[in-house]
């Protein structure tokens, strides 16, 4: 365990090097991009000395790497500034946190029907090797990976909600609470959480199917599957309890992609389906200059991201005593 | 690029009766492929449209007529319809492909040819300091979530990129330069003769390459004349795309991808030259005195070639993906430069949708096609290159 112990504390060690670095080039980035916050917060305005005057109030005046430590001091105690023109004077924190509770409802959804959906498909193909109904099942979610959100959920609105009317049309809504901010709906006990769950969800069967078709694959060839045919166990006992479980493992290495695809998804099912989100809100934010809106969310999924990543691999030493990482084996 | 001359370990070739080299035996397998095939025919097709986008749309893009063409159907003399303002969406589609060719291109070059085999080389060969600095930075990259990113930089360097651009255009542009010559003076002349002599130096370099024996032809002393003749060609290219619209679009989103798409690639590089290097032929190599350009050029690079071509192939799909997707957030290429994510986030909005599906039929139906060949080509690549993995 020495060997696992120094490779957590390594990949401890280099998560805030990452953040640091992270959140000072998209600090750099936003505060040398043309346009101040303080000419998009006065928009038609226009008083250089009133301008220059609000400036010296906010600080941005002061040496670069000053504002830079003052940021990060503030986003340290739960300060990220505030929007300059998507909801002017409003905290960027109060902004975003009611909208990531959103965000997250259809990819929870996405997640796991991504995760049934593809074992499901990969079991199955490594079952049927050798038939046409392999090749056929993966191929055919191969061409749905290949159809980036943005152009398949135009599509599903168009065939489910404006052909059929079975679903509402976009929107969010659904049994609302109130988070303090301001009220959220929860579109999870709703119709509203079908279109962008599916259009999330449908990129990523392929990726997991043909993961767990290979190591389905691995495992069926392994000698205590032999053993468990050779006692007489019926076939659904043998995948269920032999097979499957042992190659799911491998699955949990993947969670950090769909977690990428996911929020990565999210700007668009939300900008198409009107979910007030924070995909929504980024790509508002990106239109309108609200430079530290974009900053917020940039360092918030950032953070997340690499922390999800490092829970993961950490989580997987323990899942799978067979992975070992030696000390400074570059990852 | 297959072309090139791979250096055979001696019990390869007696392995199989009939010899033949690496790249024969990949593009034989390649050809037994039939669906791969389909997807790189289809992609020649996508190219070629793109190439001579010019002279193939059928109208100007700019061209509008809300009066009488608005949100007209399919008919015969617009295949595709036309949109809100009247513009001919084949047209559209036709000049969206020459968009994502320039920003797939440019993107494999630069971020993956440039930077992900060039540091991956560097970092694999040289080792230490350098090897540490360039993996842990290609970490950090690895370790953020893209498009967010991406966005940032784009929504915030835009009119920096577009003021950068403008001031190359109009130092660079065929106007100023025949201004230049004429006059005899000024930066502009000193900028046009050290190219012209770069120039004479590319030519020289390879006319001496080619009178050159067959022993002298490896030769790192020619290394600066094909430097020479590599950066003059990239100066006209990059010339050429200065005089295209939306130039300053193209270059910030080639540079942001190449900038978050080199990181995988020079891992998987850096690790095959480290197994590389340590193998007899190379050792063999040194001991009789042979060049690191040697070892890089004649070894390393042979044998690193099958991932390169397998990582650029699976990186492809992404690239054009990630081009749509940025123009469809409104940071991308913008108006009146044609994109496919600029048609399809037009189209996409519900009251137009239900009218008018035939906006979103055209360009969706591409964009979609176009990864899937990407994919394909790539997974049949990676099946034909690393017979291993199989």
């Amino acid at each position: 365990m020495q060997g696992l112990l120094g490779y957590v504390v390594q990949r401890l060690l280099w998560l805030p090097v990452v953040i640091i670095v992270v959140s000072f080039l998209a600090f750099t980035i936003t505060r040398f991009g043309p346009g101040d916050p303080i000419s998009v917060l006065g928009q038609n305005y226009r008083d250089d000395e009133v301008f220059e005057r609000v400036r010296k109030e906010r600080g941005l005046d002061k040496p670069f790497y000053e504002q830079y430590y003052i940021y990060m001091r503030d986003v340290l105690h739960g300060d990220f500034g505030e929007s300059v023109s998507i909801y002017r004077g409003v905290e960027v924190w109060d902004i975003i946190w009611p909208r990531m509770l959103v965000s997250i409802q259809p990819g929870i959804v996405a997640l796991v029907i991504a995760f049934s959906l593809g074992t499901a498909v990969g079991v199955f193909s490594a079952l049927r090797q050798g038939t046409w109904m392999d090749p056929f099942a993966i191929g055919g979610f191969l061409l749905l990976q290949s159809i980036p959100v943005l152009v398949s959920l135009p599509f599903l609105v168009l065939i489910f909600v404006l052909k059929l009317g079975l679903l509402p049309a976009t929107g969010w809504g659904g049994p609302s609470v109130d988070v303090g901010p301001q009220e959220i709906a929860l579109g999870i006990f709703s119709k509203h959480i079908i279109l962008p769950a599916l259009a999330l969800s449908l990129p990523g069967v392929a990726g997991i199917a043909r993961l767990v078709r290979a190591t389905t694959l691995a495992v069926l060839g392994e000698d205590y599957v032999r053993t468990a045919r050779a006692k007489g166990l019926p076939e659904l006992a043998v995948v269920g309890r032999h097979v499957v479980r042992n190659s799911l493992l491998p699955l949990v290495t993947v969670v950090g992609l769909s977690l990428v695809a996911l929020i990565e998804g999210a700007f668009f099912t939300e900008t198409i389906l009107g979910i007030p989100g924070i995909g929504e809100l980024g790509y508002r934010a990106a239109t309108s200059r609200d430079y530290d809106v974009i900053l917020a969310l940039v360092l918030i999924i950032a953070f997340a991201f690499v922390v999800a990543n490092l829970v993961i691999d950490i989580a997987y030493t323990f899942i799978d005593p067979r992975v070992r990482y030696e000390r400074g084996s570059g990852r | 690029m297959a072309g090139a001359a791979v250096a055979l370990p001696d019990d390869t070739q007696e392995a199989g009766p009939p010899a033949r080299s690496v790249w024969g035996q990949a593009l034989r397998r390649l050809l037994r492929k039939r669906l791969a095939l389909a997807a790189l025919v289809l992609i020649g097709c996508f190219y070629f449209v793109g190439l001579f986008a010019p002279l193939l749309a059928p109208y100007d893009y700019r061209d509008t007529n809300v009066e009488e063409l608005q949100f007209q159907g399919p008919s015969l003399a617009h295949p595709f319809g036309t949109d809100r303002i009247g513009r001919d969406l084949l047209t559209h589609v036709i000049w969206s492909a020459r968009t994502t060719m320039i920003v797939t291109v440019a993107t494999v070059v630069a971020g993956g040819l440039v930077l992900g085999v060039g540091l991956g080389l560097l970092a694999g060969y040289v080792g230490g300091k350098v090897d540490t600095a360039i993996m842990r930075t290609g970490e950090i990259f690895i370790s953020l979530p893209g498009l967010p990113m991406l966005i940032l930089i784009n929504a915030t360097m835009a009119p920096r990129a577009e003021n950068g651009v403008g001031w190359l255009e109009s130092h660079i542009s065929s106007d100023t330069l025949q201004e230049a010559l004429e006059a005899r003076a000024g930066p502009e002349f000193v900028f046009l003769a050290l190219l012209g002599a770069l120039a004479v130096a590319g030519v020289a370099g390879l006319a001496a390459w080619l009178v050159a024996g067959e022993e002298r032809r490896r030769g790192a002393w020619l290394t600066p004349f094909i430097a020479a003749a590599v950066v003059v060609t990239s100066l006209w290219a990059v010339q050429a795309i200065f005089a295209t619209d939306g130039a300053a679009d193209y270059f910030l989103i080639f540079g942001a991808l190449s900038l978050f798409s080199w990181a995988g690639g020079a891992r998987v590089i850096r690790s095959q030259v480290l197994a590389i290097r340590e193998t007899e032929y190379v050792l063999a190599a040194r001991a009789m005195g042979a060049s690191t350009w040697r070892i890089v050029g004649s070894h390393l690079l042979p044998n690193v070639m099958p991932i390169i071509i397998v990582g650029l192939s699976a990186g492809l799909g992404g690239i054009a993906g990630s081009e749509v997707a940025l123009t469809f957030l409104g940071v991308g290429v913008h108006e009146p430069t044609p994109s496919f994510g600029a048609m399809i986030s037009r189209a996409a909005s519900i009251n137009l949708l239900e009218d008018y599906p035939h906006l979103l039929l055209a360009p969706g139906i591409v964009v979609a096609l176009l990864i899937f060949s990407f994919n394909l080509l790539g997974d049949a690549l990676n099946d034909v290159l690393t017979p291993r993995a199989r």
